[in-house]
């Protein structure tokens, strides 16, 4: 074990904590793209580097064990991993497995609430509109929103809804939830995602109904009927409907047909080659392939 | 064998109520299926109108041999506890689920007004 070892998480972490201080100057749909795609790698690569390194602690500790274990998940080195860092590692990963668990059973529970919820408009008078994924998802609406909402102002709620749905959302959503459970220093990330993709369903939205500025109005409508909380419930996180509705005010973005996927295929490009790292998916290609050299 | 349809449901569900509130009025099947994108079946939008109408979102009158179709604004009572459960979903940092606006402080309400008041703004 190295400094090498961390060298790929600590690039991932670094990467990540910037991407969720500074805003790209892209569409916003490659701005979702690129930060889902890099919450995503970044927890691979915390949970790989984790994993990686209390296996080798492992095998410091019972070295008989340790020829049973492929050649390439171990350092090499034979120098042993000291106890701090190992039950740190250990600790951790169990930690983050634990964490995605649990996340990953809320959305579940969370998604069986909502398609129930779906079979009816929601009784209340606030005006609500959540798209649920899946087969038999849909867009879930609450009274309030049928009721004090004109058509036209309900065309933009569906059409921003039909825009999670049909990009997928819930994805994007899932790898920033699951980025700020896992670490929580990164939740700017997660912050920084959700305002893109809600960013990109307004676009769409604007796309479609051909008035950028109705589109800001039926936004601010919505949030504006939303009844007020308590200062300290939302202290920890900007609901973004204020950059929203300015940016839809302002010129629309630049599609960046060109940039967005180059970008997007650069930071793909090299965020999963440092997860592969992390997860040795080098040396265990190279203990594949160095076999097959011989026998040439 | 029916074919897999090839939107989600959920999906077209949306899009049909979008080009519904974009028509303003009531529209026939007929009408919906000529304002949706990539030409769905009849008999599909059919599909999807009654179950939206078995959800309460659109009502539904008879004119000649067909069905109109509106959305549903009906006068209902408010139920307090499903909207407590509903308001939870809303900031949940943890939540895979995508809603329209999300919660404003009060601050950013101030924001927001004085945005809008903006004149030029509005027309």
């Amino acid at each position: 074990m190295n400094w090498f070892t961390f060298l790929p998480l600590a690039v991932m972490l670094a990467l990540s904590t910037v991407l969720g201080r500074v805003a790209l100057p892209l569409h916003p749909s490659w701005s979702a793209r690129l930060l889902a795609m890099t919450a995503a790698m970044t927890v691979l690569a915390a949970l790989g580097t984790g994993a990686f390194v209390a296996i080798n602690y492992a095998a410091t500790l019972a070295p008989s064990a340790a020829a049973h274990v492929p050649e390439w998940a171990l350092f090499g080195d034979d120098r042993p991993v000291p106890d701090t860092v190992g039950v740190a590692a250990a600790l951790l990963t169990a930690t983050g497995l634990a964490v995605t668990g649990r996340t990953a059973a809320g959305w579940v529970s969370e998604l069986h609430t909502a398609l129930a919820q779906a079979q009816a408009p929601l009784e209340t008078d606030v005006p609500i509109a959540v798209a649920v994924p899946g087969r038999r998802g849909g867009v879930l609406l609450s009274r309030g929103m049928l009721r004090g909402f004109t058509a036209a102002e309900l065309h933009v709620v569906f059409e921003h809804e039909s825009s999670h749905l049909r990009h997928r959302h819930h994805r994007y959503a899932a790898a920033g939830a699951l980025v700020a459970a896992v670490l929580p220093p990164l939740r700017p990330l997660n912050e920084r995602l959700r305002l893109a993709m809600e960013r990109w369903a307004d676009e769409d939205a604007a796309e479609a109904v051909g008035d950028r500025g109705f589109v800001a109005r039926t936004i601010a409508k919505a949030a504006l009927a939303q009844p007020h909380t308590a200062g300290a419930v939302t202290a920890f996180a900007d609901s973004g409907v204020v950059q929203r509705v300015e940016a839809l005010l302002g010129t629309p973005p630049d599609r960046n047909t060109v940039t967005g996927p180059l970008l997007f295929m650069g930071n793909g490009f090299v965020t999963s080659s440092l997860t592969a790292a992390t997860l040795q998916l080098d040396h265990a290609l190279a203990s594949c392939l160095l076999p097959l050299l011989a026998l040439r | 064998m029916r074919p897999l349809p090839r939107r989600p449901l959920g999906q077209l569900e949306a899009e049909v109520l979008a080009a519904l509130a974009g028509l303003g009025g009531s529209a026939s099947t007929a009408e919906l299926v000529a304002r949706l994108d990539d030409d769905p079946a009849y008999t599909t939008v059919n599909t999807i109108l009654h179950r939206l109408y078995e959800k309460g979102l659109v009502s539904r009158f008879r004119a000649g041999r067909h069905y109109r179709y509106e959305l549903a604004v009906d006068e209902s009572e408010l139920v307090a506890d499903r909207m407590r459960e509903h308001l939870r979903h809303a900031s949940d940092p943890a939540s895979a689920l995508n809603r329209f606006v999300r919660t404003l402080s009060s601050e950013e309400a101030r924001q927001l007004r004085e945005i809008l008041d903006k004149p030029g703004e509005r027309g």
